[in-house]
């Protein structure tokens, strides 16, 4: 059998980095994900890894900016109102085509808010707070090992698209411990190995080759547009290759949820709740935000009345929900915010008013 | 079944152990067998590591079942706390009418508090407790196990008296890792002389082994406070 370790959600998801390949982390220390930045400070150099306390957010997402220009496995975490920072750096990473991980480890807002877990950055991450036309590809895990498995293939898929990759935790899954298994380590990431995968990255052209540039200024207008033509030809394939998510029980379901990360954790113990009171439901949690898994609802069966979003926030996911349904069914929701959570219990409640 | 012996041990009992190690669990399941037999127990949260899982969330629960809890916050509300450490985690060790139960926070980081009641911990014998859990990776072998001991008791200047296993992965766990959990800890007996006093094992987990297979453990029967049963969904 394969071994089985304990691990804390955090701690987890460093580790998870570095057996992706992650060897640059540049962080600034927030409550819930302080443990990243932590275990990454610590175990990091003993990888060969490079690990930095940067100033602020700012600095550190602008840190990541500079090493994945020039080729580096970049990781990097912080937390909602500190991600809200990273912004405008999110969008500069997009405009040059830089893969970067960054993991959020979302807390209750808006504003500072508090520690406590939330989902109320959907907005944030999937419609972006930095301006221009960009996508962040945004997973969104719901235990620890699926979290350091996204980890893992996103450093591949932030390479495969050239674009900054997600993922979208919460403080729960930070916080909390689970057995996982862990990931197998990626090669050494060497010099060659960039030269090759990554010929645009700036590793020094020492006169035997034209000069990379990267940048995202585009003064004349007709190439800004053909520079954001070209990314969004990623974007379109993007929806075509990366949806992804897991369906439960949708035959025969009166209701089917919608829900992701912890909370379709909650959703599925009140659906064994109300299985026992007679109430058939189903659930379909998408495991990608962005792009969102539209078609996940064309597996909706006819026996169902209605589709409920739950969700740590007033309603953010909600909308995609909708988008996807095309009109086809009510749509209604279930949440809590600011940092609460929904339990089975008030899910099982909320659900037997709206029958 | 072999049952470990009936809490409390000690009048004053602190539990230490690796962040993740189950401390918080088992300090809260100790307390409230300790109040089975005894009127007056308290439970001190000296975790002032980690803002998540802390034994002060369970303060209404506790409070119901008689047991004193002592932190840093006012009434229930988890937010509203100090960071500065109370006066009052000085009322079990002065009043020898409580059973007192001090829950740290994780490391020899976590154990540094130990300080402002070393007088007293050492004039009332106060028993330090190590929990492990051998399925955490700086805890995982006899080395990790004696540095962990040899970090607590340089930075604190006491001397830690009894093992807890709390070898486990939750709901995942198997009798044989308990077991597994056990035989290491009583290597640690062997080289340093701590006593192991218990086998910590969930209830649910418990129902799901044999008498014959727990003969030689000292059970420690715990119900999780702090994880939300969705968890296991």
């Amino acid at each position: 059998m394969e071994e089985r370790r304990l691990m804390k959600g955090n701690e987890a998801f460093g580790l998870a980095a570095i057996l992706g390949g992650a060897r640059y982390y540049f962080g600034y220390p927030i409550t819930p994900q302080n443990e990243v930045t932590e275990f990454m400070s610590r175990e990091l150099p003993n990888y060969g890894g490079f690990f930095l306390q940067a100033e602020s957010e700012l600095a550190a997402i602008n840190m990541a900016y500079g090493a994945s220009a020039a080729g580096g496995r970049v990781f990097i975490s912080s937390s909602s109102p500190g991600l809200a920072l990273m912004q405008e750096g999110l969008s500069g990473l997009a405009s040059i085509e830089a893969p970067v991980v960054v993991l959020n480890v979302m807390r209750g807002g808006p504003g500072i808010g508090n520690i406590q877990p939330g989902q109320a950055d959907y907005y944030q991450v999937t419609r972006g707070g930095g301006n221009g036309d960009y996508h962040l590809i945004v997973f969104a895990p719901a235990s620890i090992q699926e979290a350091m498995d996204m980890i893992v293939e996103g450093f591949e898929i932030a390479d495969r698209y050239t674009n900054p990759v997600l993922i979208a935790a919460d403080g729960m899954l930070g916080q909390m411990m689970e057995p996982v298994t862990l990931p197998s380590m990626d090669k050494e990431y060497s010099l060659e190995k960039i030269l090759k995968t990554k010929p645009w990255a700036l590793t020094g052209h020492k006169n035997k080759r034209e000069r990379n540039v990267i940048k995202s200024v585009y003064l004349k207008q007709e190439l800004l547009e053909e520079h954001v033509l070209k990314i969004f030809e990623k974007y379109d394939k993007a929806v075509k290759e990366l949806p992804s998510f897991e369906e439960v029980d949708l035959k025969d379901a009166e209701i089917v949820y919608v829900a992701f990360g912890t909370t379709s954790r909650m959703v599925k113990e009140a659906m064994e709740l109300l299985k026992e009171k007679g109430v058939k439901t189903g659930l379909i949690r998408p495991k990608t935000l962005w792009p969102f898994p539209r078609e996940a609802f064309d597996g909706i069966d006819k026996s169902t009345k209605m589709v409920v979003s739950c969700e740590l926030s007033m309603g953010q996911m909600i909308d995609d929900v909708k988008l996807s349904l095309k009109g086809r069914l009510p749509v209604s929701l279930i949440n809590r915010t600011g940092g609460m959570l929904l339990t089975p219990g008030e899910i099982v409640e909320r659900t037997l008013k709206l029958l | 079944m072999g049952e470990g012996k009936t809490p409390p041990l000690n009048r004053i009992t602190v539990v230490l152990g690796h962040a993740g190690s189950g401390k918080t669990e088992f300090a809260l399941n100790y307390s409230v067998k300790s109040r089975e037999t005894h009127k007056k127990v308290a439970i001190c949260d000296l975790e002032i590591i980690n803002p998540y899982f802390r034994s002060r969330e369970q303060q209404k629960e506790l409070t119901d079942l008689g047991i004193r809890v002592i932190a840093n916050t006012f009434g229930y509300d988890i937010s509203e706390e100090l960071p500065a450490v109370s006066a009052k985690i000085k009322i079990p060790l002065q009043n020898k009418d409580y059973i007192g139960v001090y829950d740290l926070g994780g490391d020899d980081t976590g154990s540094i508090i130990l300080a402002q009641i070393k007088k007293e911990l050492v004039e009332e014998d106060g028993l330090l407790l190590l929990v492990v859990n051998i399925y955490r990776k700086e805890t995982c072998d006899l080395k990790g196990i004696i540095s962990q001991i040899n970090r607590i008791e340089e930075k604190t200047g006491l001397k830690i008296k009894g093992l807890v296993n709390n070898s486990n992965l939750l709901e995942e766990t198997a009798m044989n890792n308990i077991i597994e959990g056990h035989n290491l800890l009583k290597e640690v007996e062997k080289e340093r002389g701590i006593p192991l006093v218990y086998d910590m094992v969930q209830d649910k987990v418990l129902s799901r082994f044999t008498k014959d297979n727990t003969e030689n453990l000292s059970l420690f029967k715990v119900k999780l406070f702090g994880r939300p049963s969705w968890l296991s969904f």
